[in-house]
């Protein structure tokens, strides 16, 4: 009987709120379900690369008439064509940003949570190249992991993500400790539970020494 | 059976996962609220003599880790004809090496981050490919919080399905978050 009471925590020390915090726990879980397997898709696609270097082919090409207009600099250039194409996910260029192609054309690299718009201002033909440098779905998901609503600006479905993905990180910390109370409040005598929980905690401390 | 079998495993990978699940959780709200912890590097600068007339950045690297006991990646080499700059950096450290070719003097600025400097280093770290072993030591621990933070989100709806309690309330927060952020990836992937 008091082992059953020890069990499912009513009555012990620990458990007075083990109700409570055990619906918490699967409540966050459930809430967050698919920025956890996000966020196991983006170690795991981080692990896999070659490098820090990500493919930069482009998978499609397209060209769009386009006149620069006289007496402007590079930087208004690339405003105007950053207004006119309003590319999916990007932002203006940064000047520090700016770029020539060794034949002296004006090179824009829009950066966007898919990869690369790269536009090339061909003023001598009086148009714009465009190529798309479309990520992976897995570096996809790497990048969606790591946005938050500070990453977004004022991209409204991106600063969206932001907030939700935020939630997730708070829940995580929530779920890591709920879930140590969970298992201190019901088993926490078990041997095998104790030494994974020890070797995991000397590990990390051991890498941290050695890093250090 | 199953649903013991189901929290035996639940509760292994979380034991064995937990410290890291920590590590990337309070990274993770350092990066999103910078402001609110300070992660100012201490900065040391030192001057040492290194072999002269080097005209190779790896082998100066080398010699400045046998003699002065630096560690890490070797990253962003840049020649002069005067002098080389590169860094030598691991997780947590960054060496900055200005070495000049015709006399051998060689400047190491060092910059060590504090604890959450070296949590947020650490959550960058991954991939194989490093000359510095530790970080592919350290990927291996990546993959296996990677592969266990899947199998913990699993495990859990699994669990609470089999439980039978709160199915209904679980049934709204699981299409919740499944209704939002599939829509979120999906209009965020293929754009109008």
């Amino acid at each position: 009987m008091a082992r059953n009471a020890h069990r499912s925590g009513h009555g012990s020390a620990l458990g007075v709120e083990r109700p409570l915090i055990k619906r918490l726990h699967i409540f966050l879980g459930l809430l967050t379900f698919t920025h956890f397997i996000v966020y196991g898709i983006a170690g795991l696609t981080a692990s896999a690369r070659p490098g820090l270097e990500r493919p930069k082919q482009a998978r499609s090409t397209r060209y769009v008439v386009f006149s620069a207009p006289e007496n402007q600099t590079d930087k208004q250039v690339a405003d105007l064509i950053y207004n006119q194409l309003k590319l999916p996910f990007t932002r203006p260029m940064p000047d520090w940003y700016l770029r020539r192609t060794p034949e002296n054309d004006l090179l824009l690299d829009f950066w966007n949570i898919n990869g690369i718009f790269r536009v090339t201002v061909l003023e001598k033909e009086q148009r714009l190249r465009i190529d798309e440098i479309r990520n992976s779905a897995w570096l996809f998901l790497e990048d969606m992991h790591a946005t938050t609503r500070g990453d977004a600006g004022n991209l409204a479905l991106l600063r969206l993500w932001g907030y939700y993905n935020e939630f997730a990180m708070w829940s995580l910390i929530a779920m890591a400790l709920s879930g140590g109370y969970l298992w201190l409040s019901s088993r926490p005598r078990l041997r095998w539970a104790q030494a994974c929980l020890v070797a995991s905690s000397a590990l990390s401390a051991l890498i941290y020494m050695l890093v250090r | 059976m199953m649903y013991r079998l189901l929290r035996t495993t639940h509760l292994a990978l979380a034991s064995l996962s937990l410290p890291f699940l920590l590590l990337y959780g309070l990274s993770s709200i350092q990066m999103t609220h910078s402001t609110w912890f300070s992660r100012a590097p201490k900065i040391t600068e030192t001057h040492v003599s290194a072999s002269a007339g080097r005209n190779n950045a790896r082998l100066l690297a080398r010699e400045l880790m046998d003699r002065e006991g630096l560690r890490g990646d070797i990253q962003q080499i840049s020649e002069t004809p005067i002098d080389y700059k590169l860094r030598i950096a691991r997780p947590g450290t960054v060496y900055e090496i200005d070495y000049v070719r015709a006399t051998g003097e060689t400047a190491i600025r060092t910059s060590t981050a504090n604890f959450m400097g070296l949590m947020n280093r650490l959550h960058h770290a991954a991939g194989f490919w490093h000359d510095y072993r530790l970080i592919n030591v350290w990927s291996a621990v990546v993959v296996f919080v990677s592969i266990a933070i899947i199998l913990l989100g699993v495990s859990g709806v699994w669990m609470w399905f089999a439980r039978g309690k709160d199915r209904v309330v679980g049934m709204v927060l699981l299409a919740l978050n499944l209704g939002i952020s599939l829509t979120l990836l999906f209009l965020i992937r293929f754009p109008q």
